[in-house]
């Protein structure tokens, strides 16, 4: 199979090479990535005025083989268009996998996340993605802390290419930080949790007197609002099971819609 | 009611000054917006490279207005964490000077501000307008008059814990209203290589109007009627999830 890791973090984070290493052993695999972290981009693109800078990398080494590497200036939504729209254009990759991300996207943290907003646009393009990230740890991960999420990956890469999920969805895979892959409890399919992450901000004053505001992400409950029953995922995922959502880009709120137009037709 | 306006175009835009000018007779106004434009910004927020700055000016009577130097999902945050003493009724985003429908609305500012406003839980509306020449004030105090005659419907519309997105085409009828989904269509977007003359490679984008294929116009979605002269009106929800495609999903068979 021809797949497409992307990554925001660079090329030889352990969260690409780990995941780069496990699946090239049976597949073809072609790797892109972004220079120097790029949190919390979402769906955000350069128009026409800027062109994406981007640099195709000769001596990309893993397993001891070369394989194809670009390294890109830009946002992560960019960065796939670019790939999907010319470089990969005549071979469409049969998946795209985006991650291994250091942090996990719940509630409504799907917006903002670079890494959703890489497998967004790779559906946008029609080509089957999933975006796979584990919880955050502060300085990254090591290979070794990365390996179980990368193996699981890669047993499993056929079927999720070959899901028929419909062409509006994406897959967002959480995965629990394990120190083997017999740690693992099994796999769940569930909603996105009602936990989510707020931007607060942390008020400061420079030396001239004038303030500045550092932006803290906290993490709210938002089941109040959203009239949710609280969902298990997260209650499975604390015990080590690996979670998955279909999420889609098709967010017209249909309930709301059919009451408007049944409004209009009176 | 106390509203907060932002938008994409940056705070002197001739689209968000129409609206304040306009929502100040009847409201309390205030604006938060980008100090420079941020096209294509989408639900980015400045997090881990850099602090953010507010400046107030003093441009309009009766308006509190600050700059971000930041995006518009920032200028939302920021508002409601520390500019604002106390938390507005509606959050108003726009008016832009391009439609935002489809798929287009995750790319864009504008319907992303709206959406971190209904994240943080307040009610909010996204404005674009399809308007030929940028500068052109007149048009938008035509889209603004409107906002302001219908402003109450617009807010009864606004679905619980979500966003209602507001399209309005280059002539705008107050009499053609149009409740529609979103645009499903297949961006394929082309690049052009070209390298400089220091040897690096840069991709330019081809058709950067990301317009929809044929097809899209026969869904009777939100581009269909924009281009038949409505205004289009957009539910949206915040929570992602397909709920059809779980039972696929499990048939695909994926275990450890």
């Amino acid at each position: 199979m021809n797949i497409l890791i992307a990554n925001v973090r660079n090329l030889e984070s352990p969260e690409l090479k780990v995941l780069a290493g496990e699946l090239s052993k049976k597949h073809t695999v072609t790797v892109c990535s972004l220079e120097g972290p790029s949190r919390q981009k979402g769906n955000a693109f350069s128009y026409s005025g800027f062109p994406i800078k981007f640099k195709q990398i000769s001596n990309y080494v893993v397993n001891g083989e070369k394989i194809a590497a670009y390294k890109f200036q830009g946002t992560p939504a960019d960065m796939i268009s670019v790939m999907l729209g010319n470089i990969m254009r005549h071979r469409k990759p049969h998946l795209v996998i985006c991650g291994i991300s250091n942090g996990i996207s719940l509630g409504t943290d799907v917006f903002c996340s670079s890494n959703i907003g890489m497998a967004m646009q790779a559906a946008f393009s029609n080509v089957p993605s999933i975006s796979v990230g584990v919880p955050m740890q502060i300085g990254g991960h090591s290979e070794a802390e990365l390996l179980p999420a990368a193996q699981f990956i890669a047993k499993n890469v056929e079927k999720f290419a070959k899901a028929k999920l419909p062409t509006d969805t994406f897959l967002n895979i959480t995965i629990p930080a394990v120190k083997k892959y017999d740690d693992f409890q099994g796999v769940g399919i569930s909603s996105m949790d009602n936990l989510t992450k707020m931007t607060r901000y942390l008020e400061k004053v420079d030396c001239k007197g004038n303030k500045y505001y550092w932006a803290q992400l906290v993490e709210r409950d938002t089941s109040a609002k959203t009239k949710a029953s609280p969902t298990a995922g997260m209650t499975y995922f604390k015990k080590n099971y690996i979670i998955m959502a279909p999420l889609t880009y098709n967010c017209t709120d249909m309930a709301s819609l059919a009451e408007m137009q049944k409004e209009m037709a009176k | 009611m106390k509203i907060l306006l932002t938008n994409e175009a940056g705070c002197f835009h001739p689209g968000i000054v129409a609206l304040a000018k306009e929502l100040c007779k009847d409201h309390r106004v205030c604006i938060v917006a980008p100090l420079t434009k941020q096209v294509g910004a989408g639900h980015s927020l400045t997090v881990d490279q850099r602090p953010l700055h507010a400046q107030q000016w003093f441009v309009l009577d009766s308006v509190k207005m600050w700059s971000v130097d930041g995006t518009p999902c920032d200028c939302v945050a920021l508002a409601l964490d520390k500019l604002l003493l106390d938390k507005p009724d509606l959050i108003i985003s726009g008016i832009d000077y391009a439609n935002n429908h489809g798929n287009m609305i995750y790319t864009s500012g504008v319907v992303s501000a709206a959406v971190e406003g209904a994240i943080q839980g307040i009610k909010s509306l996204a404005l674009s307008a399809a308007i030929a020449n940028e500068k052109k004030e007149r048009c938008y105090r035509r889209v603004a008059k409107f906002v302001r005659r219908k402003l109450t419907y617009l807010a009864t519309k606004i679905p619980d814990y979500g966003v209602l997105n507001v399209n309005f085409p280059e002539k705008v009828k107050p009499r053609l209203v149009m409740p529609a989904p979103l645009t499903d269509g297949i961006l394929d977007n082309e690049y052009e290589i070209e390298v400089n003359p220091f040897g690096s490679t840069f991709a330019w984008m081809k058709n950067p109007l990301r317009e929809f294929g044929l097809d899209a116009y026969d869904q009777k979605g939100d581009l269909y009627w924009l281009k038949q002269g409505y205004i289009t009106l957009t539910p949206l929800k915040l929570d992602l999830l397909k709920g059809e495609a779980l039972e696929t999903l499990q048939k695909a068979g994926i275990k450890l």
